[in-house]
């Protein structure tokens, strides 16, 4: 027997009422998901908690002295000036204007830092430690990993960030620690992730994965230094992030029912 | 004898008892009515006094006499002895017969003095007036009423009050166009209303709406509720002047203002203070509430200032003030409510920064949230819309957003503590000085004389009309032939709402009411102020 096929023109050896496999016309009942994919697809995930660990981590560097504010801003500095030369060829506007705003920035955050500085001197270390925390996981949640749906909002997401880093700023004991703290803030939260689109989209699986080991090497590293009561917390991470959860979706896969394809067009009849 | 007709006739009861004369009055018919074609005659009898009009009858205590037959439209015969009777009626010639006629008696004084049953009972010219009696018949009394002459003692009381108060208003010419300059100046240039100015105008108003009602010679509802209020206003200030005056110099009185003020400014600045430290247990950002704080006390040690400066110039204007109080207790109100104005005008421009302070705050909020989730107010379609972020200008904007969003929620508490602080005072100063406007609303719409008149049951307050019917004692022998209907016509006083209602004009003002809407639009938003 021919494969019924569905369209009326054709004599077809089926009755006028035969509803063959390709009837609905769908493309797909299921798409499958590989464990490697997955995990790849996680890791953006993963460098995202890292970039915010990172940021904890420098904090408690600077707050307890083992860091000095000229460290961070070199540090700082040695990041944005690579990513942007990688990033060059994407970007549209020219060196001039991006200049004037490293500039802008500069100045703005220089000026909040004396006000920032005092903001928090009534409310307790305890509310501060968990504002952050709450603000930085809202922060991972609503980040844009690529998926389009509507928890998606990369402007709270971002301003989230800068808010947690407020928070945490305002801790510190010099108005130099606040600008060092703040001008990484803003470049871990407000460049980063587009050098991180960057990077997924345009280098390369290899690259992103390399990438993603030499961030997660940083955070491991600055961890032990300096905020090693965090360790613990970066390993459960990586390990839910990039290994239960991953294999928990592959394994939950074949109860989807999703469909896939074109949809016949509704008629609505006038009654 | 006239067929199918009915006639009304209205008698003054007044005529009970007199001897003879003539009656004159006037009278009106209508046309036949078109069903059941009767005709309608209205004979409103006013007095038994002569005027220049011809008579419409004449009183007949002799029934044995029969008057000579006139070629006059109406003639009416009464007897008025022992009780008013209707011997007969003659309409175009023809007597008519007894049983078609309505003899009405009336009270001429109540209907002459009183003022609310002309405006209840509206006479038009054009209307049929024999079948809508009560209106002409209203009219025709209050018209030829005003004929007879009033008691001399009562006019020339009138006509004194009227040279009086034409005196006041001459003498006020010049400071009333002063004052309204002024008045129009501080409103249009400060915003400041002064309770002063409105009341010394309003009096002047008052005074000119009394001499327009009293130079028509007419003792009006209105003409009487002003005088008295007039009268017990000023007999109140004069009063409170000279029982003060008794207890304390003008000297005492002013260092006692003086000392108030200085008070006032002491607790300011403890209240302060108080906000520097730690308010009620709050936990206030301290370098903003120190500065707020320095700055507002500075503010207060100006103000002191310039009260030690201001000094000479109040003393000269307290004697001023206290003599411009025997003008009157709403006067005096007044005063007392703008002194308290001049008192407080520190506090009111400490209300003035936190509120606009405030509102920065509060509008900052608001668009610094929306932009917090991408969001942005769109002007033109009046709604909120998503924008997209790009290019790095825009970032710049993103991160400003997101420092200034972190920096006035952190500094929320310590500017809306200052702020609900310096409301709090404003409102209740604006409480107070809505107490003293209801005071002096209440001594400018004075319904006292109104009240009294309605307790002495005064026939200026009737209103009403009621018919009764009247028995007639040996209606046989009286009537052989034939009986009128006989009513008596009763007036009922006015309910006092309506009173009120009706003595009512310009002059008295309407109760301050605030408009709660606003009220608590500004307290919240902050964009009007108290």
């Amino acid at each position: 027997m021919t494969e019924w096929s569905r369209v009326l023109w054709k004599k077809q050896p089926y009755p006028d009422n035969y509803v063959g496999d390709s009837f609905l016309r769908v493309s797909k009942k299921r798409r499958e998901v590989t464990y490697g994919q997955a995990f790849y697809s996680a890791t953006a995930v993963t460098q995202e908690i890292c970039s915010c660990l990172i940021l904890v981590a420098v904090f408690c560097g600077l707050s307890e002295g083992h860091m000095k504010a000229a460290g961070v801003l070199t540090f700082t500095a040695v990041l944005g000036v690579t990513g942007y030369f990688i990033t060059r060829s994407q970007l549209r506007s020219s060196a001039r204007d991006d200049i004037k705003l490293v500039c802008f920035y500069v100045a703005l955050i220089s000026c909040a830092s004396p006000v920032v500085k005092s903001l928090t001197g009534s409310v307790a270390t305890d509310t501060i430690n968990a504002c952050t925390t709450a603000l930085l996981l809202l922060r991972i949640v609503h980040q844009d990993y690529g998926a389009l749906v509507a928890i998606v909002n990369p402007t709270v997401s971002h301003n989230l960030g800068v808010f947690a880093s407020v928070c945490l700023a305002s801790r510190l004991g010099s108005d130099r620690d606040v600008f060092a703290l703040m001008t990484l803030a803003v470049a871990l939260f407000a460049l980063f992730p587009g050098f991180r689109k960057y990077c997924r989209t345009k280098l390369g699986t290899t690259l992103d994965l390399f990438f993603t080991i030499v961030v997660v090497t940083v955070t491991a590293a600055g961890l032990w230094l300096y905020a090693i009561h965090l360790m613990p917390l970066l390993a459960f991470a990586l390990v839910t992030c990039n290994g239960i959860i991953p294999a928990l979706f592959v394994a939950l896969q074949r109860h989807k029912q999703n469909i896939y394809g074109p949809w016949d067009e509704a008629q609505i009849e006038d009654k | 004898m006239l067929g199918n007709a009915i006639v009304t006739v209205l008698v003054p009861e007044q005529l009970d008892g007199e001897n003879g004369g003539h009656l004159y009055g006037r009278f009106t018919n209508s046309k036949a009515h078109p069903i059941d074609e009767r005709e309608s005659y209205v004979i409103v009898v006013t007095s038994a006094s002569s005027n220049k009009k011809p008579p419409i009858g004449c009183i007949n205590n002799d029934s044995r006499i029969q008057t000579r037959r006139s070629t006059r439209n109406v003639w009416v015969e009464l007897s008025t002895q022992p009780q008013i009777q209707l011997h007969s009626v003659r309409v175009s010639g023809d007597n008519v017969c007894l049983s078609e006629v309505n003899l009405v008696t009336y009270n001429c004084k109540e209907i002459c003095e009183s003022e609310l049953i002309s405006r209840k009972f509206l006479y038009r010219e054009g209307d049929d007036h024999a079948n809508n009696i009560v209106p002409y018949f209203v009219n025709s009394v209050q018209k030829d009423c005003k004929k007879t002459n009033s008691c001399w003692l009562v006019k020339t009381v009138l006509a004194l009050l009227l040279v009086l108060t034409k005196t006041i208003l001459y003498v006020t010419w010049m400071p009333k166009v002063l004052l309204e300059g002024l008045h129009y100046v501080l409103v249009n240039k400060f915003d400041y209303s002064s309770n002063l100015l409105k009341q010394t105008l309003l009096r002047i108003k008052q005074f000119e709406t009394l001499e327009h009602e009293l130079r028509e010679n007419k003792r009006t509802l209105v003409a009487g509720r002003l005088l008295a209020m007039i009268a017990i206003d000023t007999l109140l200030g004069v009063s409170v002047v000279f029982l003060v005056s008794s207890h304390a110099s003008l000297n005492d009185i002013y260092s006692i203002f003086c000392s108030s003020t200085k008070l006032l400014a002491s607790s300011v600045q403890h209240l302060l203070e108080w906000l520097r430290g730690a308010p009620a247990g709050l936990k206030l950002n301290q370098p903003l509430t120190q500065a707020l704080s320095a700055f507002f006390s500075y503010h207060v040690h100006l103000w002191r200032l310039y009260l030690d400066l201001a000094d000479p110039v109040l003393r000269s204007l307290a004697s001023v003030f206290f003599w411009l109080g025997m003008g009157g207790a709403s006067v005096q109100v007044a005063i007392l409510s703008d002194l308290m104005d001049l008192a407080t005008l520190h506090l009111y421009c400490f209300y003035v920064y936190a509120a606009r302070m405030h509102m920065l705050q509060i509008s900052l909020l608001g668009s610094q949230w929306r932009a917090f989730r991408g969001r942005k107010w769109n002007p033109l379609k009046q709604r909120v819309d998503s924008y997209e972020i790009e290019g790095g200008h825009m970032s710049l904007i993103r991160v400003l957003t997101a420092v200034i969003f972190t920096l006035v929620i952190f500094l929320l508490p310590t500017t809306t503590v200052y702020y609900l602080v310096f409301v709090s005072l404003r409102i209740g100063l604006n409480t107070v000085r809505g107490i003293l406007s209801l005071t002096m609303w209440a001594l400018n719409i004075n319904p006292l004389y109104l009240i009294l008149l309605n307790l002495m049951d005064s026939n200026r307050m009737k209103g009403d009309i009621y018919f009764a019917t009247q028995p007639i004692d040996n209606a046989r022998a009286r009537y052989p032939i034939a009986s009128p209907l006989a009513l008596h016509l009763h007036t009922w006083p006015t309910p006092l709402c309506e009173v009120l209602l009706y003595a009512h004009s310009d002059v008295f003002p309407a109760m301050p009411s605030p408009n709660w809407k606003a009220f608590f639009c500004s307290v919240v938003f902050g964009k009007e102020l108290l």
